[in-house]
């Protein structure tokens, strides 16, 4: 019960990031470029654990994917429409998986985590965008979607860091008290 | 911040330096602009024909849902900025002294029309929800087009996607 609260408080966390992103405009009109707010939430959950050995559990694994999934789905639905969802979700997922192996090799820290997630959900989207429209010559916005990747990944990562001791520090909080 | 997130970042801006250094090589000025929807090729516009007058040309692409075969798209060449239509789905190109832009469209998301004007070989415009592309060639007769065109000639599937925009 306890999980599933601070789940929900999660999720509603990446949805007010999602519709704050969707009120900036940051495509210099290619399409697949974003900032990655709700991303932080994500990094969050990925991360929060860094302590000690630096394995990562199957929870927090689980607790990332759904939180990732359903605010793409939910934030989906409520600003936008399904076409938007398939093409969101593609980026998402090639980002997470790209977070998921840069956590589980260790020598990243939050950061670096982060920064794998930016640069991979934009290079994502815009292998989506190739399929839908057809053809193309890719290459060409490869060094921006990189660029921008790596920069708000890094600003999300430093966030992302600041906001981690917080974290554990809350948890401690509630363990004692129990 | 470890050493490999610093190593991670400073790998990523020397990617982004050497790909952006590799295009800035070949940048070719564009002769012509093809429109391309779902992958089919629509219309060409010849760039350095504008350049005698001196004054913008402006293309309107209007796209009319079909009852059966997905989407029909007209192409409307006019030398003043149109008016645009209500109830339809379109975009607005302007051409001139080489270079096209995206004026206007009725799309959702609106980043077709944040796009900067384009004017290099291979520099292109894409409108996701319209599924159209403007891309800039420097030679008429490119390898990589033909071989797209070559594509696209056999399969003549269309997709059943609503555009947004349009109304009834
Ligand atoms: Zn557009």
């Amino acid at each position: 019960m306890k999980r599933t609260v601070e789940l929900g408080f999660f999720l509603a966390l990446a949805l007010i990031l999602s519709y704050v992103e969707a009120l900036i405009p940051f495509s210099f009109g290619i399409p697949g470029i974003k900032l990655g707010l709700p991303n932080l939430i994500v990094v969050l959950l990925l991360c929060r654990n860094h302590s000690g050995d630096g394995s990562l559990g199957r929870h927090d694994i689980q607790a990332a994917l759904g939180v990732n999934i359903l605010r793409i789905v939910l934030s989906g639905f409520l600003f936008s429409n399904l076409y938007t969802i398939w093409y969101a979700l593609s980026g998402a997922l090639l980002s997470f998986a790209a977070m998921l192996i840069g956590r589980r090799m260790r020598c990243f820290s939050v950061v670096g985590v982060s920064v794998l997630g930016g640069v991979f959900h934009n290079i994502g989207q815009i292998l989506v965008a190739m399929a839908v429209v057809e053809t193309i010559y890719v290459g060409y916005y490869v060094p921006f979607l990189i660029a921008a990747g790596t920069v708000t990944g890094a600003a999300l990562g430093i966030v992302a860091m600041e906001l981690i001791p917080y974290l554990k520090r809350h948890e401690a909080d509630r363990e004692r008290r129990q | 911040m470890k050493k490999a997130d610093i190593i991670l970042i400073a790998g990523c801006f020397a990617a982004v330096l050497i790909l952006a250094i590799a295009f800035m090589a070949r940048h070719d000025t564009g002769s012509v602009a093809d429109i391309y929807c779902d992958g089919t090729l629509l219309y060409q516009i010849e760039l350095n024909q504008t350049d005698a007058t001196g004054q913008a040309q402006y293309y309107l692409i209007l796209f009319e849902e079909q009852e059966e075969q997905g989407i029909d798209v007209h192409i409307m060449h006019s030398e003043e900025y149109p008016e645009l239509p209500v109830g339809r789905s379109y975009n607005l190109l302007s051409v001139g002294e080489g270079t096209v832009a995206m004026e206007a469209a009725d799309c959702r998301d609106q980043i077709c029309v944040r796009h900067k004007p384009v004017s290099a070989d291979r520099e292109n415009i894409i409108c996701l929800p319209h599924r159209l592309v403007v891309e800039i060639y420097a030679d008429k007769d490119d390898e990589m087009k033909k071989r797209k065109e070559g594509r696209t000639d056999g399969s003549e599937e269309k997709s059943d996607e609503p555009l947004d925009g349009v109304v009834g």
